[in-house]
């Protein structure tokens, strides 16, 4: 088996490596992974076509080798850059939106993006020819353009394989492209050493390629670095400095962002300090800091850069998803299953009911329960809950274990994250539907985190939201209703806005500044304003499926728990906003797994740790 | 000039239906057996991989008949390609495990790859007969299906014709395109003529089954999913 093929091998993984890795970072900087995959992939076989037309067309003929060293300094080099170039792009982007700039928003990101994927590619498309000449160069008789063909997709294939089986689940994305670009610079080495030693410009050359070495060397040393600061960019951006030049300068004066990897999801804990308006009011609306003075306050939990929890008034999502539905249906279920929620805090609620017999949580990542059961601020947080002996943690892919089983439920709570791409939209499909409502016990309930049916407009002077036109309430109900539910209730964490205390802290903090020339009832209406915009953030919406009567009857005996933020009022507060049903399920919005009609997200937009936060 | 547009057209389609082909079966399978992340790896590297199978053999004597050996693969390709689909849906519901889909899928995947690969040599020897040249070019234009195939796969296909009418609309797309390869037909000796007749015949046939498949897809698809959700689990 002659060297050759083994080159070529090598370096299509190293190619394909470059490309995943780039996917791999614009996917967790720009949201919708399938998309971006597919568009990365497609435009990188695009470019490699390119590459080889354009050989073809060349008439140069000479010099196979020279040619190749070159191409292979270059994809090393490029490759290594590729995650610093978007993670640069992403912080300029960022600075644009924050300063109104649309020329920089436009032409940082993207430009970047699509330079390294097709520099890349075009690369790898010269590369391949390259090799298939420098091949029948050797061996002329064998005809061995097709077998280095053969090695170039199986190397492709083990770089497939090696990316998300290894790579990513141990390294960042800053140490993978170093990694796989010192392999690059090797191949170069090798092929400096056996063909071109005897080429008259050989000491520059030398000098270029351990210049080269030094450099990803002194970037794989400082990798965590590296990552630690484009991190404190994401996370800290609003604390941008007033211009473009001094961005480069050092983030060491923010807080450590604690990052754990798995091959499912990247976790980052942060801590935001005692900064957002909503922290001040949740004191007006929770007793949760009165009763435990020692609950984390300002920490928040990201799942690949969105989202999840906010220490400070995660109480307001969690009961209402946990408690409203029971209190709704009259009974406090036995049997729970908890798909998805791996951070333990809906257990927490549902533990605190004595009648609750057994709990099972099933979650696709063990990093995720890992943490939920030994982090020290996340542990504090759901009190221990997955450690409770009537809990069951089962580690796997919850679309697998409602259709694989048997056993029956009396209340199954879903919460997914949001469906922004196909891989999670299935978990919101017609077909799952299905798989759920058969494994609910007679008169049980299911009940879900419906993000997009929030998509309402900020209430007006009299508290009133409409749904805006990008609100995904049809898509669910027809869905819901395809898949077999008689009844699809709605209903949203909804605070009052007509709250004393709220009041109070907006005037003691003077969060409202106003002319000391305003009146009794401008002060009255603006903080009124101010605050029913506030608790607007904090609205959730959730929707119950279930089966029988639509508002069931029955007694539901004190079960005597400690809540923080739901009562009676708020209970009643929940069902106040009115989403009309359609008349019939529409079959182009239901959702399954053949033709996916959920999707939410723009898809030219990049992921901004608070904005997509509500 | 012509022959060159056509050949190159040709070589487009072709890598875009086998990549949408590969990318419905990935999707498909995640759907059944779950774990999306490693059946995308998994589905694409063992296309490349059954790619390089199949180009590495395909030397000797099918390269003397490049244009009929393709036309059989085309029409081949159709149709496994068209029913991967309905035939996965039909495996799970004759509940025989999960193993059975597993390997059902992949062997369809393979096989896909192998034709795949099969071809790329044999459209280089053709391109290369008309022009002399090393015949990159359809290395080129083969890639480049490929790009178009995958975001036409995401942005398109997937969220409005859904998985089973797509593979419908591709393996029509499939014939039609395998049927310009009878342009190429002079090239061989008057014997072999016969044999290229019997097989051009299939091509208009095939094409025929998927339009009428494509305008029953949604009952189609409805049954498809009424069985899916019947199977499952209990």
């Amino acid at each position: 088996m002659p060297a050759i093929y083994f080159v070529t091998f090598v370096l299509a993984g190293c190619s394909i490596l470059y490309e995943l890795l780039i996917a791999q970072t614009l996917a967790v900087l720009a949201g919708n992974t399938v998309i971006w995959y597919s568009l990365t992939i497609g435009l990188y076989l695009g470019s490699m076509g390119f590459g080889a037309l354009i050989f073809d067309r060349s008439k140069d003929r000479t010099a196979t080798w020279e040619r190749l060293f070159q191409i292979e300094l270059m994809l090393s080099v490029l490759g290594a850059m590729a995650p610093m170039l978007l993670h640069f792009g992403r912080t300029v982007t960022a600075f644009g939106v924050l300063h109104g700039d649309a020329m920089l928003v436009m032409l940082s990101f993207f430009p970047a993006t699509l330079f390294s994927i097709i520099s890349v590619g075009i690369l790898s498309g010269v590369e391949l020819p390259l090799l298939m000449r420098a091949a029948s160069e050797r061996l002329p008789e064998d005809n061995p353009a097709n077998r280095v063909l053969a090695a170039d997709y199986l190397g492709s294939l083990a770089g497939g394989l090696l990316f998300p089986l290894l790579l990513v689940p141990s390294l960042n994305e800053f140490s993978i492209g170093f990694v796989v670009s010192a392999v690059n610079l090797l191949a170069a080495l090798v092929i400096f050493f056996w063909k071109l030693r005897r080429v008259s410009s050989w000491p520059f050359r030398s000098v270029l390629v351990a210049g080269i070495a030094l450099c990803l060397l002194a970037g794989l040393v400082g990798s965590s670095r590296i990552e630690q600061y484009f991190l404190r960019r994401y996370y800290y951006f609003q604390s941008y400095p007033d211009s473009l030049g001094e961005m480069l300068t050092g983030m060491e004066n923010f807080p450590y962002v604690d990052r754990r990897m798995s091959a499912y999801q990247k976790i980052d804990f942060v801590d935001l300090g005692k900064s957002d308006v909503s922290d001040y009011l949740v004191d007006a609306y929770s007793k949760k800091y009165k009763r435990d003075k020692q609950y984390p306050k300002g920490k928040a939990l990201f799942i690949n850069g969105d989202p999840q929890l906010f220490s400070s008034f995660d109480e307001v999502y969690h009961e209402y998803f946990a408690h409203v539905p029971i209190i709704h249906h009259r009974m406090v279920p036995e049997k729970v299953l908890v798909l998805g929620a791996g951070d333990g805090l809906l257990v927490k609620e549902l533990v605190k009911y004595g009648s609750v017999k057994s709990i099972t949580l099933v979650d696709i990542d063990p990093v995720m329960i890992d943490m939920a059961m030994s982090h020290p601020i996340l542990s504090k947080m759901n009190g221990g809950s997955l450690k409770d002996p009537r809990v069951n943690v089962v580690i796997g892919d919850a679309y697998q274990f409602v259709k694989n089983g048997e056993e029956e439920f009396d209340a199954i709570y879903l919460d997914f994250p949001n469906a922004s791409d196909y891989n999670i939209a299935r978990l919101y499909s017609r077909e799952f539907y299905s798989f759920v409502r058969r494994r609910l016990s007679k008169g049980g309930y299911a009940v879900m985190n419906a993000n997009g049916i929030d998509e309402l407009t900020p209430p007006d002077e009299y508290g009133t939201q409409r749904p805006l036109p990008s609100n995904e309430w049809p898509t669910y109900w027809s869905t819901i209703k395809a898949a077999g539910f008689e009844n699809v209730k709605p209903y949203f964490s909804n605070l009052e806005p007509h709250n004393p205390f709220a009041y109070s802290i907006v005037e003691n903090l003077k969060l409202v500044q106003l002319p000391s020339t305003a009146t009794f009832e401008e002060r009255a209406l603006a903080i009124s304003r101010f605050v029913s915009y506030h608790i607007y953030t904090l609205q959730y919406g959730f929707i119950m499926m279930y089966n029988g009567p639509r508002d069931p009857q029955g007694a539901l005996e004190d079960p005597k728990i400690r809540l923080d933020v739901l009562n009676s009022v708020r209970y009643q507060l929940a069902f106040r906003l009115y989403l009309p049903e359609p008349d019939e399920v529409d079959p182009d919005r239901v959702n399954t797994i053949m033709r996916p009609s959920i999707l939410g997200g723009p898809l030219f937009s990049i992921r901004m740790p608070f904005m997509t936060a509500h | 000039m012509f022959k060159n547009l056509v050949l190159c057209s040709i070589t487009l389609i072709l890598a875009f239906c086998s990549i949408v082909y590969e990318l419905l079966l990935g999707q498909a399978l995640s759907a059944f057996l779950g774990n999306t992340v490693l059946r995308y790896s998994v589905t694409v590297g063992l296309y490349l991989l059954s790619m390089g199978i199949g180009s590495y053999f395909a030397e000797g004597r099918f390269i003397r008949y490049s244009a009929l050996t393709l036309l059989w693969i085309e029409l081949f390709l159709a149709l496994v390609g068209g029913s991967s689909i309905v035939a996965l849906h039909l495996v799970h519901a004759a509940e025989l495990g999960d193993l059975s889909i597993f390997l059902f899928g992949h062997m369809l995947i393979i096989l896909i790859g192998v034709l795949t690969g099969f071809e790329i040599p044999l459209l280089m020897d053709l391109w290369r007969r008309k022009n002399q040249r090393e015949g990159f070019t359809i290395l080129g234009v083969n890639y480049f299906g490929a790009f178009l195939g995958t975001i036409a796969f995401a942005l398109v296909f997937y969220p409005t014709t859904g998985l089973v009418g797509t593979a419908f609309l591709i393996a029509l797309l499939n014939a039609v395109a395998g049927m310009f390869l009878v342009l190429f037909g002079r090239d061989f000796r008057k014997a072999k003529r016969k044999r290229f007749a019997f097989a051009a015949i299939f091509q208009p046939l095939v094409a025929v089954i998927f339009t009428a498949c494509i305008m029953y897809s949604r009952p189609i698809e409805a049954y498809l999913q009424q069985l899916y959700v019947s199977v499952g689990g209990a």
